[in-house]
């Protein structure tokens, strides 16, 4: 499944002079970053790191495709997933270190990052989200809130209510399709 | 940004396995790939990154009430959440209130529950006098409490009021009354 267009992009970048194909990188950036940092999310489970794996692969990827050394510009994405694979190790590593800072200035660096007009959306949609859990059935709103509260699987959340793991996730899967048609009902009003 | 369709997309479901790390090593990695490659899934699987973050801010906000157990209020308790609960017994009463420091507040609701298959909450308070029935609410058969946790926004928005809640014992067309409990709420705690 490999995307022609990711096949030109890499040609565009390592074809051009350093820092010369300025739209073929912003559309590379565009395009994987947001996978980059949604595979950083499920596998380090923090914002932070996340968005440091983000930067980590794309400056690489970059820096690899102007140095001419991605062999194969049909399997761009495959070279990224290693990238992506190679660093989540590396920021394991440095974890431990990490949380001990966050701990430490969290709380000030959090206050140095907030974007008013992205948090005033995130908010709105916080909102129209608390108004869709509240027309859920009770037993969805408890499996919803019991699974993401801390991203437990469906064996752990089916202990607690003292279900099996298979009603657990037919109860999640009705839930979260409620959730998603009311969200969207809710956007398309005017 | 529009992204290209997928000619072997993943199920919606498949990707909450994967998110939540249900899958196999072997799957995992197959979906890790998947979503590097793929424009169309990982944007699915953000939309369900954004509706994890999404429940867990109206619950940590108390924007929504919500039916726990007594093993997840436990779990909640062990990481720091400040709690404020009342236990009422069987046909009890309890005098109760909401503070500013509080995250959470949860009646702890003491019932048997051993033989119930499906059990009802009708809810009722004196500040607007209309019934509500929670139905099917989930229930650890085993713990012999219902743990209620109302929407907190709301709550710290009440005048005083007594909150009566009766526990039901649903079968077919038949109900039993299994507990009546009041929560005699100040507003100034």
């Amino acid at each position: 499944m490999v995307d022609p267009a990711d096949a030109d992009l890499a040609r565009a970048i390592a074809c051009a002079g350093p820092g010369c194909a300025h739209e073929a990188e912003a559309a590379l950036y565009r395009r994987f970053a947001p996978r980059v940092r949604l595979y950083g999310l499920r596998h380090l489970r923090d914002e932070q790191a996340a968005a440091d794996l983000m930067q980590q692969v794309m400056v690489t990827s970059i820096e690899q495709l102007r140095g001419g050394k991605v062999r194969n510009p049909e399997k761009l994405g495959s070279f990224i997933f290693g990238l992506c694979r190679m660093t989540v190790l590396e920021l394991r590593r440095g974890r431990a270190r990490r949380e001990r800072l966050l701990e430490l200035y969290g709380r000030d660096l959090a206050a140095d990052c907030i974007d008013l007009p992205r948090l005033a959306e995130a908010r709105l949609a916080e909102a129209r989200l608390a108004r869709c859990l509240e027309r859920l059935s009770e037993r969805e709103r408890s499996v919803l809130v019991m699974t993401f509260y801390d991203e437990k699987p469906a064996q752990e959340v089916a202990k607690t209510l003292g279900l099996s793991a298979a009603n657990v996730r037919v109860i999640r899967h009705r839930g979260l399709a409620h959730l998603r048609r009311c969200m969207m009902e809710r956007e398309a009003m005017p | 940004m529009k992204e290209t369709a997928c000619d072997a997309p993943i199920a919606f479901e498949t990707l909450v396995e994967y998110w939540l790390g249900e899958l196999s090593p072997a799957e995992t990695e197959r979906i890790d790939e998947h979503i590097i490659l793929c424009g169309a899934c990982s944007a699915k699987l953000g939309e369900i990154v954004g509706l994890s973050k999404g429940v867990r801010a109206a619950f940590r906000k108390g924007d929504i009430h919500v039916i726990l157990t007594p093993g997840f209020l436990d779990h909640l308790i062990r990481r720091g959440v400040r709690v404020r609960q009342y236990r009422c017994s069987r046909n009890g009463s309890v005098a109760c209130s909401v503070g500013p420091e509080d995250e959470l507040l949860v009646g702890r609701l003491e019932v048997p529950l051993s033989d119930v298959t499906r059990l009802d909450a009708l809810s009722r308070r004196s500040c607007d006098e209309v019934e509500h029935r929670l139905c099917d609410i989930p229930f650890d058969a085993r713990s012999g409490e219902v743990v209620v946790a109302p929407n907190l926004v709301r709550t710290r928005l009440l005048p005083s009021h007594s909150h009566v809640v009766r526990l039901v014992s649903v079968d077919g067309e038949a109900e039993r009354l299994l507990g009546e409990y009041t929560l005699s709420h100040s507003a100034h705690g």
